[in-house]
């Protein structure tokens, strides 16, 4: 018997901030038709049962088509039960209020409840307010059967409102502890006979979740349960640190970050995230970059993160304009990141450069 | 600081060459591409050395100015320095790490830790680039009447690090035109103010939104709330099924004990009825063709008598009838027209004597012919008849003899038949009575029939009771306990399916209430879903405002510090300028009458005639001889009195004769005061 855990879908994600309208609109959509192909996957494997570990939406506004598309795919995958429990991003509202759940969806509330799957029971709860207060208490499992429980939140030592006290939660006879709300895969016992297990999120969103993302396939034998992480994601996300110092020009700044993102598939979304110091010489055009680089991958951003490097001593004795300026920027109250900016800019002006803010 | 000499080892073209300085002014005649700018570096590089980073986007210096010919790259610099003669010695590496300095003291001729690798900024308190621009003056190449913006860009060009003379105006250009496009010095627009009119519309979009949002969320409320009572309702009516179910159940095992009941009944009946027709048959089943034939025989016998006894009632009746016919009656015809005639007779001879009377002769005649006629005729008759019912009678009593015996047989006979008759009916009479049946003897074929009758109903019967037993026994294994079971009181099926049409009549409302419900969200949801785009949206100009105003901060920031750089660096340079250039221009000039202006802008404006006018007015070679005494000016200022000397490399190759004689005695009348290196490669400029 196989077992899908995934969680953290965040299915109509805001993703403007991190892409242009137009990708963001795309990557939304891929986030959706990713769920489709975790049902076909399903299908396919034969799996019994998929649990979703809380936030299959993102927040309390889901779009009709985005709820209606997910129930259609469960709705035809009759042979898979599909257990889900409400994060904190989707527990504000129940997306599928009103509507008529498929048979093979199986939804949690306030109190513990159990599903018989197979060989394994599925144990679940969505704790409301101060829930997670009598949560553990109430957890009672008989011994006998092999026992998954699926809860939504950070595994922490005491409890709390979207906290997972590990410590209450051992010699319960858990088999398996499904977790959601962490973005990464993470495996680690539980106590002798059990184990807990972050699926992470089936895509990642934003450079903050970069890495390979995927779901945990367990599979039940004879008593004996083994899981697996499976990398299911369209496309995966990388942050490349690009060392700049002593690059002088975009010829040069480019072939570095060509080389940090050697490997990375062109379906991908890379960011750039630009280090080290750079001199006034430096030729560092990010919007030039930035153009450059797009090709290569289905998203590129570029953070700067250089410094520019500006040694007191170099213009102690230039009696120039450029020497008087930046004596006086340096001199001046401005934060270091502001002086930077005012000097890069006023350098820029004065070379005749297009000013870049 | 004073020049002494140099030696040249190797430096890009210059190679074993050596230059004595003179206290004043030092000129080097040499054709085009002897290395005059060479020379000048060296100097720089003496001072300087070579930048110790090389700067990707300039050539670097180190490899332009490497020996041509190879060998040893470097040379020395002889100088006088606050009375005390210094050699400064450096040898240049591919690297800077190649490079060395020496520094000796010619007093001692010992090492000196007087001045460092930095001795140029130690001397002169300027960087590598600052002594370059100002100590070195190369040739003018402007043509034409320089305006009074571009000389004193050009002069402010002396402090900057570009060859752009109008960069700082460009710069600021550029910099007031980026701060307007983002906030605007006067009237509306700019991207701030395109932001927070953005920001305006969403945040309108957005509470609309969110309007609706409360309205979906109380809708959904209320469809959580119907949805509820449908479940309520829902479940009742389960319950109700169920206990309709057990009604009916228990309706229907009523129904089977009555039906069992019903059917022992008629059970019991049918054996009743059975044992009944049984006791009439006690003695066995009676030989029905027996009694059929003495039935038959007794019907026979029956027959016979009435037979008989129609025989003998028709003997009877004749004998009645032929005593009538003897009395009464035959001839009687013939005694009625033998009296009519007689009487007709007698009443023609009256009539026939009344005429013969009355004298009517014939008709007389034929009344009394007709009269004796008729007499006559009816006197016969009467004869006859008479003659004939004598002869009648005899017949008739020979024929009442035979008759009369006949009658009497026919009674004798009858008489046995009916002893017989009677017998045979007791025997049947009692036959039936055997069987519980009174039957008359004439009604001994329907008493048979009854018999019969009784025979096959008892035999029907006992068929019942068979049937009836089995139907008994098939239910009783059929429903077995259900047949004894104790009922329970229930409630009427019936009255239970109208409230279940009713519970269902309301589920269906609530759907129905619910579907419209669901409708509602689906419509606020639509609009409801926007909130988190516009709330992106809205976050995106927010943060593009922040950003905008941040950037309109920066560019203010640089414009400022920009401004306070050339004020500073003009102001602090001004007055030594103002007063050694009008020092040089005097020099220069005749005229004792013309004034020179100069603003912190490094403006330059010439008196003349109690008027100032812009330099716009003086030809090139004026212009020219003022730059260089601005220069000399600058060199005096940045130098702040330190003794010093000026590179000038053919400086005045765009000066007519006139003004190059004038320019060359100036060079003269200042050779006095400060060193000067005089490069040309013409001799009419020579010095």
């Amino acid at each position: 018997m196989k077992l899908i855990h995934c969680s953290d879908l965040h299915l109509d994600s805001a993703l403007g901030r991190n892409l242009p309208p137009e990708k963001a609109r795309a990557r939304n959509a891929e986030l959706c038709a990713t769920f489709g192909r975790l049902v076909a996957f399903a299908v396919r494997e034969q799996v019994s049962a998929v649990l979703i570990a809380g936030d299959l939406f993102d927040s309390a506004y889901v779009s009709a088509k985005t709820v209606d598309y997910v129930l259609e795919q469960i709705r035809g995958a009759a042979d898979v039960t599909f257990f889900y429990i409400r994060g904190n991003h989707d527990e504000d509202r129940d997306a599928f209020a009103g509507l008529k759940l498929p048979e093979n969806l199986k939804t949690f509330g306030n109190t513990w409840r159990s599903f018989r799957c197979g060989e394994a029971v599925i144990t679940a709860i969505e704790p409301q307010g101060d829930g997670w207060q009598r949560m553990y208490d109430r957890l009672k499992l008989n011994e006998y059967d092999l026992n998954l429980v699926m809860l939504h939140g950070e595994v922490f030592t005491q409890p709390g409102a979207e906290q997972i006290a590990l410590p209450l939660l051992r010699s319960k006879h858990i088999r398996y502890l499904a977790l959601g709300h962490l973005h990464s895969y993470q495996k680690a016992p539980l106590d002798l006979d059990g184990e807990y297990c972050y699926s992470g999120c089936l895509e990642g969103r934003g450079f903050d979740e970069c890495g390979e993302k995927g779901f945990a396939l367990l599979e039940i034998s004879g008593g004996k349960l083994s899981s697996r992480f499976v990398p299911f994601a369209r496309r995966t996300l990388h942050e490349v640190k690009v060392d700049i110092t002593g690059a002088d020009t975009v010829t040069q700044i480019l072939s570095r970050m060509k080389q940090a993102a050697a490997g990375i598939g062109p379906d991908d979304l890379v960011k750039f995230t630009l280090q080290g110091t750079y001199s006034l010489q430096t030729q560092k055009d990010t919007a030039f970059l930035l153009k450059m680089m797009e090709p290569e991958f289905w998203c590129v951003k570029i953070k700067d993160e250089s410094r520019l490097q500006i040694d007191k001593e170099n213009y102690a004795y230039d009696a120039s304009l450029k020497g008087e300026f930046i004596r006086l920027v340096l001199a001046s109250d401005h934060s270091e990141g502001e002086k930077e900016r005012i000097i890069t800019c006023g350098l820029h002006a004065l070379r005749g450069e297009e000013v870049a803010l | 600081m004073k020049l002494i000499s140099l030696y040249i080892e190797n430096f890009g073209g210059l190679s074993r060459y050596e230059l004595q300085f003179g206290p004043g002014l030092t000129t080097i005649n040499e054709p085009n591409g002897f290395g005059k700018t060479t020379l000048a570096e060296f100097i720089r590089a003496m001072l300087y050395g070579f930048p110790r980073k090389v700067k990707t986007l300039e050539k670097s210096r180190r490899q332009k100015y490497a020996p041509w010919n190879g060998g040893q790259y470097g040379g020395y610099l002889t100088f006088e320095h606050e009375n005390r003669r210094f050699r400064l010695e450096r040898t240049f590496g591919a690297t800077p790490k190649g490079d060395t300095f020496t520094l000796i003291d010619l007093s001692t001729n010992r090492k000196s830790n007087r001045f460092s690798e930095e001795i140029g900024i130690e001397i002169f308190g300027l960087d590598s680039d600052s002594f370059e621009r100002s100590t070195y003056v190369p040739q003018t190449h402007e043509e034409g009447t320089l305006s009074t913006a571009a000389i004193q860009a050009k002069l402010t060009d002396l402090v900057e690090d570009s060859s752009d003379v109008n960069n700082y105006d460009k710069a600021m250009a550029q910099l007031r035109a980026k701060r307007s496009a983002l906030i605007p010095y006067r009237g509306s627009g700019g991207a701030v103010a395109e932001a927070s009119g953005k920001i305006t519309q969403l945040q309108l979009q957005l509470d609309q939104a969110l309007l609706q949002q409360s309205q979906l969320t109380t809708a959904q409320e209320e469809a959580a709330r119907t949805e509820l009572e449908i479940e309520q309702k829902q479940t009742a009516m389960i319950q109700l099924r169920e206990e309709l179910s057990a009604a009916s159940e228990m309706a229907a095992a009523a129904a089977q004990q009555r039906q069992y009941a019903e059917l022992r009944e008629r059970c019991q009946q049918a054996k009743e009825q059975a044992r009944a027709y049984g006791e009439k048959f006690r003695n066995g089943k009676p030989d029905l063709q027996l009694l059929r034939q003495k039935c038959q025989a007794y019907e026979k016998w029956q027959k016979n008598i009435r037979d008989l006894e129609q025989q003998a009632a028709q003997l009877l009746q004749e004998d009645r009838q032929g005593r009538a016919t003897e009395t009464v009656g035959s001839y009687t015809g013939m005694l009625l027209l033998g009296i009519l005639c007689a009487v007709l007779g007698t009443a023609g001879l009256a009539c026939g004597i009344a005429f013969l009377t009355f004298g009517k002769i014939p008709m007389g005649v034929a009344a009394l012919c007709g009269g004796i006629g008729l007499l006559a005729i009816g006197i016969v008759l009467l004869i006859v008849r008479g003659k004939k019912r004598s002869a009648q009678a005899q017949v008739l009593e020979l024929q009442r003899r035979t008759l009369d015996s006949r009658i009497t047989a026919a009674e004798q006979e009858l008489q046995t038949l009916r002893s017989r008759a009677k017998a045979s009916a007791d025997e049947i009479g009692v036959f039936f009575a055997s069987y519980d049946l009174n039957v008359p003897p004439q009604h001994f074929f329907a008493g048979l029939t009854q018999l019969e009758h009784n025979i096959l109903a008892w035999e029907q019967a006992q068929r019942v009771v068979q049937e009836l037993t089995g139907q008994l026994t098939a239910m009783e294994q059929e429903w077995g306990e259900v047949l004894y079971a104790q009922r329970s009181s229930f409630a009427d099926p019936r009255l239970l399916r109208e409230q279940e049409r009713c519970l269902r009549d309301e589920v269906m409302k609530l759907d129905s209430q619910l579907q419209r419900e669901l409708q509602k969200i689906h419509r606020l949801r639509e609009q409801t879903e926007l909130i988190p785009q516009l709330r992106e949206e809205l976050a995106g100009w927010q943060q593009k405002k922040t950003e905008d105003r941040e950037n309109a901060r920066i560019l203010d920031d640089t414009m400022d510090f920009l401004q306070q750089a050339k004020e500073r660096l003009s102001g602090s340079y001004l007055r030594t300028i103002e007063s050694r250039f009008g020092y040089y221009l005097a020099q220069l000039e005749s005229s004792d009458g013309e004034r020179y202006l100069i603003d912190t802008d490094l403006q330059v404006q010439l008196e003349r005639m109690g008027r100032a006018r812009e330099l716009a007015y003086f030809s090139a070679g004026q212009v020219d001889l003022v730059m260089l005494c601005m220069r000399l000016a600058l060199v005096d200022a940045l130098f702040k009195g330190q003794e010093t000397f000026v590179i000038l490399d053919d400086p005045f190759v765009n000066l007519d004769d006139a003004h190059t004689e004038q320019a060359l005695e100036l060079l003269r009348s200042l050779s006095d005061q400060k060193q000067i290196l005089y490069l040309t490669c013409h001799s009419s400029r020579a010095l």
